[in-house]
């Protein structure tokens, strides 16, 4: 009875803790910019999140060789080619710090982290976007920018848009 | 040189005329300068009812009604969170410092707001103003109150007065047997007017909301005989289980969305972190509709303004037959008077321009305490938008425009015409 219990009690908390997924739509991807200062030489944060779907072609669990070397090209191009999707002002330079697939239920999620260091101001400059030149199904990226006392947010509709950094 | 000199001279001899069309100019153009600057206005206003706030973060649901019952106190959560989750990420170290608020009582109309001594110090708006106190002093006590600026004028508390709190938020004097009549609460302090949503409620310490709902079971208030008299209640046997939302403040904004990223997959309660600017401009899009209908009202002005100066332009032009058949006369080919005209015409749209930036700078300056006391609504006293300069150049463009229509009909009124008048 009591092995009883202590199983339910696990599984349900096992379930539990897998219970709450997050919105997931094919196509549509989230970006957040942050930046701790607007001046001198300012540094800052990159992040991407994107259905798999978009930018590997799949969302299952590679297995075969074939399918884990698609995966990992597509994300060796997502490291290479990151700054002509995020068109950050120039002199800004992005490093990539972790590009990961994540497995949430049926879906999966491509998770890409990049840190950035500029060279000088960017205030008043601008960001624009092309990440459908790259990956071509990502054609809606909702982006968030944080950048000193800036908050905004901007929806890119096929790489439409340019973000403004405030003065 | 010669033409600008002349345009200048003819303008003046009419001075009269020529004044009350600069003036007509210069009033549509300040008005046009005007609603600009309080569309930009209400915009920065709106934008910054809270500032220096990284995440507004609060039990899981719509993240516009986390921020309107979090900032502007409209509406109610459907859930709270508990104060154990609260202490986890106010004690997280990319945490600088987080507000509590525990809502969901009223006094009379206004919220009563639950929270901490980090409220007073940590709460900024418009940049980095910051809550100042126009008489007395915060919350010591569990059952001291902190009014609103709106809060106090409009009830007409003072520093002492007794105030007695409703569950619930519904608008007017709750249910009496609804009130925590019981548990009367001492004014100790009174904010400075802020113009944003800080003025319209109360504020105690999250434990005196503890203490009025101590001795209620169900939400239900105590039956006679029950009750836990006041006496018996001090801070320290106060323990607070749940807040509605807090705010908070990162060290840095990089660590910013990696905490927005781990509330909203915290395991151990469905939680969310808004961040409030990208939310509020969300709120402004849906409710920016007003600000179109501004701009359309004083296009419309500005048309009128402009449809004046071709009036009283033309008008002025059967006065002048003579003295453009003697230009003629004296050399000057159709094109000198084409550009005469439109040049008067152009000085006009100009100098009414000027006039009506020099006005709107005079009137913004004087009327801006006034402004922000009466409608909380901060219009800043500075030089045209971008926006605003591109109604300027359009007006003075379309002066010189306007000017062809009495130009043509000055080109087509013959030499033979302006001679032949008696005068």
């Amino acid at each position: 009875m009591v092995r009883f219990v202590l199983f339910c009690t696990l599984t349900v908390s096992l379930c539990a803790q897998q219970r709450g997924h997050k919105a997931h739509e094919h196509g549509h991807a989230k970006l957040a910019i942050a930046f701790e200062t607007t001046t001198g030489m300012p540094t800052g944060a990159v992040e991407l999140e994107s259905p798999a779907e978009s930018i590997i072609g799949f969302e299952y669990v590679a297995k075969t060789p074939a399918d884990k070397a698609k995966q990992e090209k597509a994300l060796a191009t997502l490291k290479t080619r990151f700054g002509e999707m995020v068109i950050l002002p120039a002199g800004c330079k992005m490093t990539p710090a972790k590009v990961e697939v994540h497995v949430d239920g049926q879906h999966s999620e491509v998770h890409a982290e990049f840190n950035v260091k500029c060279a000088g101001p960017i205030a008043g400059k601008s960001i624009s976007f092309g990440f459908s030149k790259v990956f071509p199904k990502i054609d809606e990226v909702e982006v968030q920018l944080l950048a000193g006392a800036q908050q905004a947010k901007l929806e890119v509709e096929k790489d439409k848009g340019t973000l403004q950094i405030a003065k | 040189m010669v033409l600008l000199s002349l345009a200048w001279k003819s303008l003046r001899n009419r001075l009269l005329t020529t004044s009350l069309t600069v003036l007509s100019i210069g009033l549509s153009m300040a008005l046009l300068l005007g609603v600009e600057n309080v569309r930009v206005g209400a915009r920065e206003s709106f934008a910054n009812t809270i500032s220096q706030t990284d995440l507004i973060v609060g039990a899981r649901g719509g993240s516009l009604q986390l921020l309107l019952y979090s900032v502007f106190r409209i509406g109610q959560a459907t859930n709270n969170i508990s104060y154990e989750s609260y202490q986890h990420w106010k004690n997280h170290p990319a945490v600088a410092w987080t507000i509590p608020y525990s809502l969901g009582d009223s006094h009379r109309g206004f919220r009563v707001v639950g929270t901490t001594e980090d409220f007073y110090q940590h709460l900024r708006f418009r940049r980095d103003r910051q809550i100042e106190f126009a008489a007395g002093h915060s919350p010591k006590d569990v059952f001291d109150v902190a009014l609103g600026s709106d809060v106090a004028q409009a009830l007409g508390y003072k520093l002492g007065d007794k105030v007695v709190i409703a569950h619930g938020v519904a608008a007017g004097r709750g249910i009496a047997d609804n009130d925590h009549a019981d548990k009367p609460f001492t004014v100790s302090g009174i904010l400075k007017k802020t113009a944003t949503p800080v003025d319209r409620s109360l504020y105690i310490q999250l434990e005196g909301i503890t203490a009025v709902h101590i001795d209620w079971a169900d939400g239900a208030p105590p039956m006679a005989g029950d009750e836990i008299p006041a006496s018996k209640i001090s801070k320290e046997n106060m323990k607070v289980e749940q807040i509605t939302s807090f705010l908070l403040r990162c060290k840095s904004r990089i660590a910013t969305l990696q905490l927005q990223r781990e509330i909203n997959t915290y395991k151990d309660e469905a939680m969310q972190a808004i961040i409030p600017g990208v939310t509020l401009q969300e709120l402004w899009r849906t409710i920016g509709y007003a600000e179109d209908a501004l701009q359309v009202v004083t296009i419309f002005v500005i048309l009128v303004g402009l449809l004046g100066m071709l009036v009283s332009l033309y008008t002025s032009l059967n006065e002048r037959r003579r003295e453009m058949a003697i230009l003629r006369a004296i050399g000057a080919g159709p094109g000198k008077i084409i550009a005469l005209l439109v040049l008067e015409s152009g000085l006009l749209a100009f100098a009414g321009c000027i006039l009506g930036v020099v006005m709107i700078y005079g009137l913004s300056f004087i009327f801006q305490p006034i402004v922000e006391q009466q409608f909380g609504l901060y219009v800043p006293v500075q030089p045209p938008t971008q926006t605003g300069w591109i109604y300027l150049g359009a007006v003075i463009f379309a002066g010189l425009l306007i000017g062809f229509v009495p130009a043509w009909k000055a080109y087509r009124n013959t030499l033979a015409d302006g001679l032949s008048v008696r005068v």
